[in-house]
């Protein structure tokens, strides 16, 4: 018998003195059957077509979330949160640390990819009827952790303390100084006196706050899914690898840019929230809108939204078959997207109908949109038709 | 192996060296930029490579 290699002599020392052997390969037997049973479901779902990305568009959320957790304590390490240093910690981020800017990159465009990846979910279970008896109070949890995103993606934009990113938290600040009554305590608590305070609560909200309130909503967002018997949580795994490659090479390909210095002196001439906000940006800049009609057409979507589980009480999930709610969310996004774009195509100028240009993207909007509508109702019809006769 | 594969080969090459190229000429973030790219390819084809152990061992 040959005498036991140098390896074989360590690990028997090793083991032969403390339970590092059993704990070792205890450990190894967990990660096999967790691999095993990872690829076992992972076949299983692909057969059952579960994995599509519309089946695992809340799970991409999520694993998008999970991403942006990491690499947000990461970019806390370097980031200062005063009004005079905030911008010098991001140019450091960006240029001095090592894999700064990829961090960095990875976080925006996951930020990004979570609030296109959260809308996509809400548009899906809109049209599927997802909201529906037994889930109305997931479907609230599911709008709260919708809301919690976008103020997480306000306030991270706010913290890159550029022109722009002053710039938007002017407009905020404005927005929320519109509400009657509250708007000026609401204005103190959330925006402070000084650019400083203003950076303070925004990072506090970003950092601790918002994530803190986000993990407490999916949690139970989770919970009540699971309580269903509806399993998707395994789906993530598999997704993982393939979003990180996405972004490694997408980050590196593109990396982000540091925009300029924020100078109270030289304000810029046009300012622009994110993609998510102009929509709503571009309605309040139509003339003869005033800031708390923004305010209430936000407030009054988000909450329309909400409640819609206990407006549509019908059991049919079919959106040709509950007309008028799918008329209506066919409505809302054409309307939306019409905004967005014309926001894009007009950077700076105001919504006159004295430009035909204006005139024109308003009439054709609302003539696709209700043309959509009509189209939903007449197919509605035909089904209803069908199934009479 | 159809045309239509060598083609897109042909262009993702051209694309690579072209990135490649501008990386090198950058400076020590060119040279973590391509870093940054094969981590990502390397992601993907783990990605890759699970699936397929996935679909030949369970199905």
């Amino acid at each position: 018998m040959a005498p036991p290699s140098l390896l074989n002599r360590v690990y028997n020392r090793l083991t032969e003195r403390s339970r590092l052997g059993s704990v070792l390969k205890s450990i190894v037997g967990r990660l096999g059957s967790i691999l095993d049973f990872t690829l076992s479901y992972s076949a299983y779902a692909s057969v059952l077509n579960v994995l599509s990305p519309v089946y695992s568009i809340g799970a991409l959320t999520f694993l998008f979330f999970t991403i942006n957790a990491v690499t947000g304590v990461m970019l806390a390490m370097s980031y200062t949160a005063t009004s005079e240093t905030a911008y010098n910690s991001i140019q450091t981020i960006s240029t001095a640390l090592r894999y700064g800017w990829l961090i960095r990159g990875i976080h925006f465009y996951t930020a990004n990819g979570m609030i296109i990846a959260a809308i996509l979910h809400l548009i899906n279970g809109y049209f599927k009827g997802s909201y529906k008896k037994p889930q109305e109070l997931n479907w609230i949890v599911g709008m709260a952790a919708g809301a919690v995103t976008i103020l997480a993606g306000f306030t991270g934009y706010v913290l890159r303390w550029d022109q722009e990113a002053v710039g938007a938290a002017g407009i905020g600040q404005g927005l929320a100084a519109s509400i009657p009554q509250f708007g000026a305590v609401i204005t103190k608590i959330f925006w402070g006196r000084t650019y400083t305070e203003t950076l303070g609560r925004f990072y506090t909200g970003h950092v601790l706050l918002l994530p803190g309130l986000l993990v407490a909503l999916l949690a139970v967002h989770y919970f009540i899914i699971r309580r269903h018997g509806i399993e998707i949580l395994l789906s993530e795994i598999n997704m993982a690898p393939i979003v990180l490659g996405l972004l490694f090479v997408f980050v590196s390909l593109f990396p982000l840019k540091i925009g300029d210095r924020f100078d109270p002196m030289k304000p810029p001439t046009i300012l622009e929230p994110e993609w998510y906000f102009m929509g709503m940006y571009q309605f309040l800049k139509t003339q003869s809108v005033e800031p708390l009609y923004g305010v209430i057409l936000a407030t009054g979507l988000w909450l329309f939204i909400a409640i819609i589980p206990f407006l549509d009480r019908s059991p049919e999930r079919r959106a040709l078959r509950r007309p008028v709610f799918t008329a209506i969310g066919i409505f809302i996004i054409i309307e939306f997207l019409a905004l967005t774009i014309y926001a894009y195509l007009s950077p700076g100028q105001i919504g006159t109908f004295l430009d035909s240009n204006f005139t024109a993207a308003f009439v054709l909007t609302n003539v696709a949109a209700i043309s959509f509508v009509a189209v939903v109702l007449a197919a509605n019809r035909r089904i209803v038709r069908a199934s009479r006769g | 192996m159809s045309k239509s594969w060598l083609a897109l080969a042909f262009v993702l090459i051209v694309l690579e060296a072209f990135f490649v190229y501008e990386a090198i000429l950058a400076d020590m973030v060119g040279l973590e930029r391509i870093f940054g790219v094969f981590v990502g390819l390397a992601f993907l084809c783990f990605a890759a490579l699970l699936y397929a152990v996935s679909v030949v061992v369970y199905t």
